[in-house]
């Protein structure tokens, strides 16, 4: 069944680091719906948010390849919450279609 | 800038960092925004060896030969822009088949990058999706910490291809040379510690197994657990087969070795892994080689995963004990856990099996009774006639799936092939890798008419290092593979296959390579000794029937238990 993920990355911030997350994302011809980047509470660690809509067996593979990323410290997802989707694309989505 | 005392610029750094990690052979090709280092290579001189290929693509390649015959890292450098571009399919086949390999890329100077400037690429984007790491160095602080990182996440864990873009500055910058071996990064843990649990658990499937299989890939080779494979398999009674990666683990004659597995793979294994009640499977990753339609394979058995990756876990099947740790390590503790058990009647289905393949496939592939050769019987003779240690490389094709059937492999490591990208052109650079890293054994490359052409300006790197490659080209005047798939699948309609081939003999010769083509059964003994007395690097080509095809087959998308052992459509 698909769901909307919100997987969660930590990692260090390198040159490159975003093209290295999300072209594990484009690999799954899966397309990122948000994204957020921010600098996390420990200096040189990025925080990046991203939410994308597959099955549950794909997101699990996407996390461990995540997480396998030398730069990445730790990567995890949740079923993205419901509250979420009032600010998101989602919404406007289904009106244009 | 002020120079301090005891500063080297970061060439020669490089240098000194290689010569640190062990490096005593790079492979690769010179350009504009390289040429310090090349400078630094041709001053520090004997202390490094530089083998000059004919194409960058031709030193990533060799490269990996270097790693997969020896186990170490290979290293390879190349100019900016095209030189680097030129690395993009040897990164690829590296990756998917997990070489250790670090490339040093040349790039234009700090100040220059992002200005489209004369010879630049945007490497550190492009080979992002094709190595296990990548990293641009713009100033020379940078650079020793890199190399160190580079090497350290090449060769650990489950290997891979690390690229270091070198921005041409950084190797004039001076530096002071601390360069401190890597032995851990905190954001990088390469081998997980398994679960005794799990282990414990693992083993006691196998204790309760009436029909075990075990299935392994080249994660064995890779953590060098050949030796506790074959005495796990002793120990417990298993039923062994191999990814093509995985070939030569064990030997080829190992009364419990069932063969490949896949769709060129032996009947046997592919016919009764339907029928087994557990699998294990180590180092492996479940492509679809193998698998075939993954919703229908090993349907009735429940799965054991041992790989050092735990992404691979319930990326392809669900597993129902997945064990991230590494080969040897998890292999040990079977070891010990697994009871002493035969499985007679179970081995007994995998001789009958056998039996059907040698009399329907294996006889005929052998024998040669016509006027044509086959390419089978060769490599079967090849095999026997060659140094039980010889290093086998071949290319991709038909040619290569025999290679995978019919050379008795025996020894680890010595079978170089590309298996997951199946990059043609891979054969003959390979070799040239191999050798350097083995001088002491035979290396023989084994190459279809196709392939051999793709990197063919290899011939002189062979020359000009007067490496003792010795060189086999099958001439079917096909792209025989796919010519094969054309024939059962798409009603013979050869649409571009047919090749117009060159007189190789006259060509390599010519490159200075000591030349015989063959063309009947009667000339296959000589022609084979020729080879291999040949003086120095020797080159037989073997004009070999157009129509031959390889058999047994999955076709695509069928249960691998539904292989075929002949053209099921002409009957
Ligand atoms: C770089 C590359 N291009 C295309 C292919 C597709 N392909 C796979 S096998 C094959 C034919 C190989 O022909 P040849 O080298 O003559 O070997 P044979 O199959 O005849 O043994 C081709 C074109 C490939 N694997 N790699």
């Amino acid at each position: 069944m698909e769901n909307s993920y919100l997987v969660t990355v930590y990692a260090r911030d390198n040159i490159g680091l975003l093209l290295r997350i999300t072209q594990l994302v484009s690999r799954k011809n899966l397309s990122i719906d948000r994204l957020t980047l921010h600098e996390s509470a420990m200096p040189g660690v990025t925080w990046i948010n991203l939410v994308v809509r597959t099955e549950s067996q794909t997101i699990k593979t996407l996390v461990k390849q995540l997480e396998k990323q030398i730069e990445v410290l730790q990567a995890f997802h949740v079923v993205e919450p419901a509250w979420v989707g009032f600010s998101g694309t989602q919404k406007s989505k289904q009106l244009i279609s | 800038m002020t120079t301090e005392p005891n500063q080297i610029s970061g060439a020669d750094a490089i240098m000194l960092a290689l010569q640190s990690e062990g490096v005593e052979t790079v492979f690769g090709y010179p350009g504009g925004a390289i040429m310090p280092l090349y400078d630094a290579l041709f001053r520090f001189g004997t202390r490094m060896k530089h083998v000059l290929v004919r194409h960058e693509q031709g030193s990533i390649h060799a490269a990996q030969g270097f790693a997969r015959a020896s186990g170490k890292t290979g290293v390879c450098i190349s100019t900016s822009g095209p030189g680097a571009t030129n690395l993009l399919t040897g990164l690829a086949d590296a990756y998917a088949d997990s070489t250790p390999v670090v490339c040093l890329t040349g790039q234009v100077s700090a100040h220059l990058i992002g200005s489209d400037a004369f010879q630049e690429a945007d490497i550190l984007s492009m080979t992002t999706p094709v190595t296990k790491w990548n990293t641009r160095i713009t100033q020379v602080k940078d650079l020793l910490p890199a190399l160190s990182h580079a090497f350290y996440i090449a060769r650990t864990g489950r290997p891979g291809p690390v690229v270091v873009d070198l921005a041409k500055n950084v190797l004039f910058a001076l530096v002071t040379y601390d360069y401190k071996i890597c032995t851990g990064m905190p954001s990088y843990h390469p081998v997980p510690v398994p679960d005794p649990k799990k282990i414990r658990q693992a083993a006691d499937w196998i204790n309760r197994s009436k029909r075990p299989m075990l299935f392994w890939g080249q994660g064995v080779l890779l953590s060098g657990a050949s030796n506790e494979l074959g005495l796990l398999i002793d120990k417990a009674g298993l039923p062994a087969a191999s990814t093509l990666m995985g070939l030569s683990a064990i030997p080829a004659d190992h009364p419990l070795n069932m063969g490949m597995l896949g769709m060129h793979g032996n009947y046997a294994p592919n016919l009764l892994s339907a029928k087994a009640d557990l699998i294990v499977a180590v180092g492996m990753r479940f492509s679809d080689r193998v698998t075939s339609n993954p919703s229908t394979f090993v349907k009735n058995a429940r799965i054991i995963h041992i790989d050092i990756d735990a992404s691979e876990h319930d990326k392809v099947l669900q597993a129902h004990l997945a064990i991230a740790g590494d080969a040897l390590e998890v292999l040990k503790s079977l070891i010990d856990l697994v009871e002493p058990a035969m499985h007679a009647e179970w081995l007994a289905e995998f001789r009958k099996q056998q039996e059907v393949e040698t009399g329907r496939v294996i006889q005929s592939d052998l024998s040669c009774t016509g006027e044509q050769i086959l390419m089978g019987a060769v490599i079967r003779k090849l095999s026997e006639r060659f140094p039980a240690d010889t290093i086998v490389t071949t290319d991709i094709g038909q040619h290569q799936m025999k290679t995978a059937r019919y050379y008795k492999l025996n020894y680890p490591r010595q079978l170089i092939t590309s298996g997951g990208l199946g990059t043609m052109g891979f054969g003959l650079p390979a070799a040239i890798g191999a050798k350097t890293a083995c001088p002491d054994k035979t290396v023989l490359a084994l190459l279809g008419d196709g392939g051999f052409q793709m990197n063919i300006q290899e011939i002189m790197t062979i020359v000009q290092e007067n490496a003792d490659v010795k060189i086999v080209v099958f001439n079917n005047g096909y792209l025989g593979m796919v010519r094969q798939w054309q024939e059962l699948f798409f009603e013979s309609r050869y649409a571009s296959t047919g090749l117009m081939n060159p007189d190789f003999v006259k060509v390599v010769d010519a490159m200075g390579i000591p030349s015989r083509r063959i063309s009947s059964p009667s000339e296959i003994d000589t022609g084979i000794e020729w080879l291999l007395t040949s003086d120095g690097p020797g080159f037989l080509e073997v004009v070999t029937d157009p129509a031959e095809n390889v058999f047994p087959m999955v076709p695509p998308g069928a249960p691998v238990s539904e292989m075929w052992l002949e053209n099921v459509n002409s009957k």
